[in-house]
C-alpha cells in the first residue's frame, strides 16, 4: 500500500511506518469462503479477535486505537499526502503522454490532486484540457493489450487470435494474470518492445499478412488506423513492398501503428 | 593462495561497482566464468531423481520408484534415476554435486509464491530478481532464454532475452525494410538491431522448433550453450522449464522429464565447449514433493527439493549438504523432506567462489539478512 498504491519511497517512510500500519490493518481479512455462498461473500471484513489494539504513529501522524474505524482513517491520510498526489499525477501523466511525462503536466495534475483532495474526474478534465496528451506523433509504444486490440478492431477479432490468445501475449511479454510483480504490468512503452518482444510482433504481424492480406489493403488499413498520422514516408514504404502481404505486415509494425 | 589474493582484490572492485562504474568487476581469471541458473517450475521431485537406499522410501512409494537394479548407484547411499545417464557420467567425472533437502525458506505450498520466493531471495528487500542483483555487482549483461525476463533476472541491470519464435520466422528482406521504416524511431531501430543480432546465432527459426522448445529440453539448453559460448557472449545466463508438477501418475512423466533434461544438460555442456571447465550450472525447483505417493500415482507439493550444482568449475563427486533422513519423525510437518539446506547459501557461495562477488556486496545488496555462504562447490 505504501510503496506502490499510495505515497511511495518518496515519502521516506520507515520500517517502523510500516510495521505500524500492518499492525493497524491486523484483524482486516477477506472472506476466503467466496466460492461458497456465505455471510461476506468474498468481501474484506474487520474480525476484532484479530486485532492489535494500541497507538500508532505512521508519518509522524499519532492515532488513537479505534479498532475497525482505524485503518479506513490511515487510509484516508495516505490518500490525501502529497506523495499520493504526485504518485498519481505521475501515472496518469505516463500513461497519457510518454514514458517520461512532461513536469509542466506533473505539476498541475499534482496541484489539482491536492486542491479537490483526490478528485479524479478534475485530474482527467486538467488531461483532456491540456496540449501535452495531444502531441501529433505517437508517443508511446503499445502494450501487448493495445496492439493486439487495435489491431482487432481494424481486422476482425479472429483475424489476431488465430493461435491460442495467451501464446501469442505470451510471446509479446504480457502472459494474462501473471503480472511479475505486484506492481502490475510496466506502463512505460520502452518495457514492452525489448530485443526478442519486437520480434515476435514482427514474426506475428508476418503471419496475420500472409492470412489477410488477400481481403486488407494495406494503404487502407493505414489511412483508416491512422487518419492524419500517417507520415509520407511510412505510406512510400509500404506502398514499395514487394507483396500485398508484405506491405500489410509492413503497416502493422510501421512507427505509428506500433505507437499510440 | 591465489584464492585469498582474488578475494582481497573483489572487496575493493565490489565496492566500486555500487557506484556504477563501467569496468566488470571480474577478477583477474574470472571475466570467462559462465554461471547459468535453471529453475524447474512446478515442484521438481528431487526424491525420484536422486533416491536414497533407505527403507523409509520404499514403503512410502514402492509403486512409483523405478526398480532399484536399474538406478544408477553413487556409492554412497543415493542413486540416480535411470533416465540420467549423461548426468552419471559427469558425477563419476567430479561434475557435478547434489545437494537435497534443500529449500528457500518459503514454507507454504503455493508455486507462484515459492517461484518468487527463490526468485527474489530478497527477504523482503525487494521485489525484483536476486540474478539482477548479481548482474548489477558485476556491471555484466545476462541472458535469459524464455519468453519475457524471468523474475529472477527483472530489475534495473539490462538483460536480453530469446526464445523460438511463434510463427515462422520474418525473411531478411521484411527486416530490412522494417529497418528503413524505423529510420527516425529510434527506440524501436535499436531493439530490431539488437534482436537481429542475437538471432543471428544459428538459433532455430521455424515454428515447430518453438513447439520443441515447449515440451523438449534441449531447444533452450541448447541455445543458451550456443549463446554464452560466443565470444564476447554473455556469462550469466537463465532458462526456466516448465511441467515438473506430477500429481498423478508421475513414472511415465518423470521418465520422460528427466530424460529431456539429461540430454539437454549434456547438449549444454557440449554447447558450451572449452567453456565447460569455466562453468557453474545450478538447476533447482521452487520445492520439493511429498515423501509419500497419493492417491493418484504422484505425489504433492512438499518442502524440500534437490539441488544440482554442475560444470567443470564444480568441485563434484559429491553429496554435499546435510541429510536429515526420512525416517517419520524427521520430516517436515510430517510428510516431507525436512528443508535443512538454504537454497539462498548454496547461490551465495556460488557467486562469491565462482564469481568472485565480495561478501559484503553479497551480505548488502545481494542477499540481505541471509544465513552464511555454502562452502566447498567451486573447485579451488
Amino acid at each position: 500500500v505504501l510503496e506502490l498504491h499510495t505515497v511511495t519511497p518518496k515519502a521516506n517512510y520507515s520500517q517502523t511506518d510500516v510495521t505500524e500500519f500492518a499492525r493497524a490493518l491486523t484483524g482486516w481479512t477477506i472472506d476466503k469462503q467466496y466460492l461458497r455462498k456465505t455471510k461476506n461473500n468474498g468481501k474484506a471484513y474487520f474480525n476484532k479477535t484479530w486485532h492489535e489494539p494500541g497507538m500508532r504513529t505512521i508519518l509522524g501522524k499519532t492515532y488513537f486505537p479505534l479498532g475497525q474505524g482505524l485503518a479506513p482513517i490511515i487510509i484516508r491520510d495516505l490518500c490525501h499526502h502529497p506523495a499520493t498526489a504526485l504518485n498519481v499525477a505521475t501515472k496518469l501523466a505516463r500513461h497519457f503522454c510518454n514514458d517520461t511525462p512532461p513536469s509542466t503536466l506533473v505539476t498541475r495534475l499534482t496541484k489539482d490532486f491536492i486542491k479537490t483532495g483526490g478528485n479524479l474526474t478534475s485530474l482527467y478534465i486538467i488531461l483532456i484540457d491540456s496540449p501535452e496528451p495531444w502531441q501529433a506523433h505517437s508517443q508511446k509504444v503499445k502494450t501487448p493489450y493495445e496492439l493486439l486490440t487495435s489491431t482487432a478492431r481494424m481486422m476482425g477479432d479472429d483475424s489476431v487470435f488465430s493461435v491460442r490468445h495467451h501464446d501469442v501475449y505470451e510471446g509479446f511479454g504480457q502472459a494474462p494474470f501473471k503480472a511479475p510483480t505486484p506492481e502490475g504490468w510496466p506502463d512505460d512503452g520502452g518495457s514492452w518492445i525489448g530485443s526478442d518482444a519486437i520480434l515476435k510482433r514482427v514474426e506475428w504481424a508476418n503471419n496475420i499478412a500472409f492470412r489477410h492480406a488477400a481481403n486488407t489493403d494495406a494503404r487502407d488499413f493505414l489511412h483508416h488506423a491512422l487518419g492524419p498520422r500517417l507520415t509520407p514516408s511510412t505510406l512510400k514504404i509500404v506502398e514499395g513492398a514487394e507483396s500485398r502481404q508484405q506491405a500489410l505486415a509492413l503497416a502493422l509494425m510501421c512507427p505509428e501503428f506500433q505507437r499510440r | 593462495m591465489l584464492n585469498i589474493s582474488r578475494r582481497s582484490a573483489l572487496g575493493l572492485l565490489g565496492a566500486v561497482s555500487l557506484g556504477q562504474i563501467a569496468t566488470p568487476v571480474f577478477a583477474q581469471g574470472q571475466e570467462n566464468r559462465k554461471f547459468i541458473f535453471i529453475l524447474l517450475r512446478g515442484g521438481m521431485d528431487g526424491l525420484s531423481a536422486l533416491i536414497p537406499d533407505s527403507t523409509d522410501i520404499t514403503s512410502a512409494r514402492d509403486k512409483i520408484l523405478p526398480s532399484i537394479d536399474t538406478r544408477l548407484n553413487l556409492g554412497n547411499g543415493f542413486r540416480l534415476h535411470p533416465s540420467f545417464k549423461g548426468l552419471k557420467t559427469l558425477y563419476d567425472n567430479g561434475h557435478v554435486s547434489f545437494i537435497h533437502a534443500c529449500s528457500t525458506s518459503y514454507r507454504a505450498r503455493s508455486h507462484f509464491e515459492a517461484q518468487d520466493a527463490i526468485e527474489i531471495l530478497g527477504n523482503g528487500g525487494s521485489r525484483k530478481g536476486w540474478l539482477n542483483r548479481a548482474l548489477t555487482a558485476l556491471n555484466s549483461e545476462g541472458l535469459a532464454i524464455a519468453r519475457g525476463v524471468p523474475l529472477a533476472m527483472q530489475g534495473p541491470q539490462k538483460v536480453k532475452n530469446w526464445s523460438p519464435p511463434l510463427f515462422n520466422a520474418a525473411s531478411d528482406d521484411l527486416l530490412d525494410r522494417l529497418t528503413t521504416l524505423y529510420a527516425q524511431d529510434v527506440e524501436l531501430m535499436t531493439s530490431l538491431a539488437i534482436a537481429r543480432k542475437t538471432t543471428a546465432f544459428d538459433m532455430p527459426r521455424d515454428r515447430r522448433s518453438a513447439r520443441r522448445f515447449t515440451y523438449e529440453y534441449p531447444i533452450p539448453l541448447e541455445a543458451i550453450g550456443q549463446q554464452m559460448a560466443i565470444e564476447g557472449g554473455p556469462g550469466v545466463g537463465m532458462v526456466a522449464l516448465d511441467g515438473w508438477d506430477t500429481h498423478s501418475n508421475q513414472v511415465n512423466k518423470l521418465n520422460r522429464k528427466f530424460f529431456e533434461l539429461d540430454k539437454g544438460l549434456t547438449t549444454l555442456k557440449q554447447k558450451l565447449g572449452h567453456h565447460w571447465k569455466q562453468t557453474c550450472i545450478v538447476v533447482c525447483s521452487e520445492f520439493g514433493r511429498t515423501v509419500s505417493m497419493n492417491g493418484t500415482r504422484g505425489t504433492d507439493h512438499g518442502t524440500g527439493g534437490l539441488v544440482m550444482v554442475l560444470g567443470g568449475a564444480v568441485a563434484g563427486g559429491k553429496m554435499k549438504g546435510e541429510w536429515p533422513g526420512l525416517k517419520p519423525s524427521a520430516l517436515y510437518e510430517g510428510r516431507d523432506l525436512a528443508p535443512v539446506n538454504d537454497v539462498t547459501s548454496v547461490l551465495k557461495g556460488i557467486l562469491r567462489d565462482h564469481l568472485g562477488i565480495d561478501r559484503r556486496t553479497l551480505d548488502q545488496s545481494i542477499f540481505p539478512n541471509s544465513a552464511r555462504a555454502f562452502d566447498g562447490l567451486i573447485r579451488s
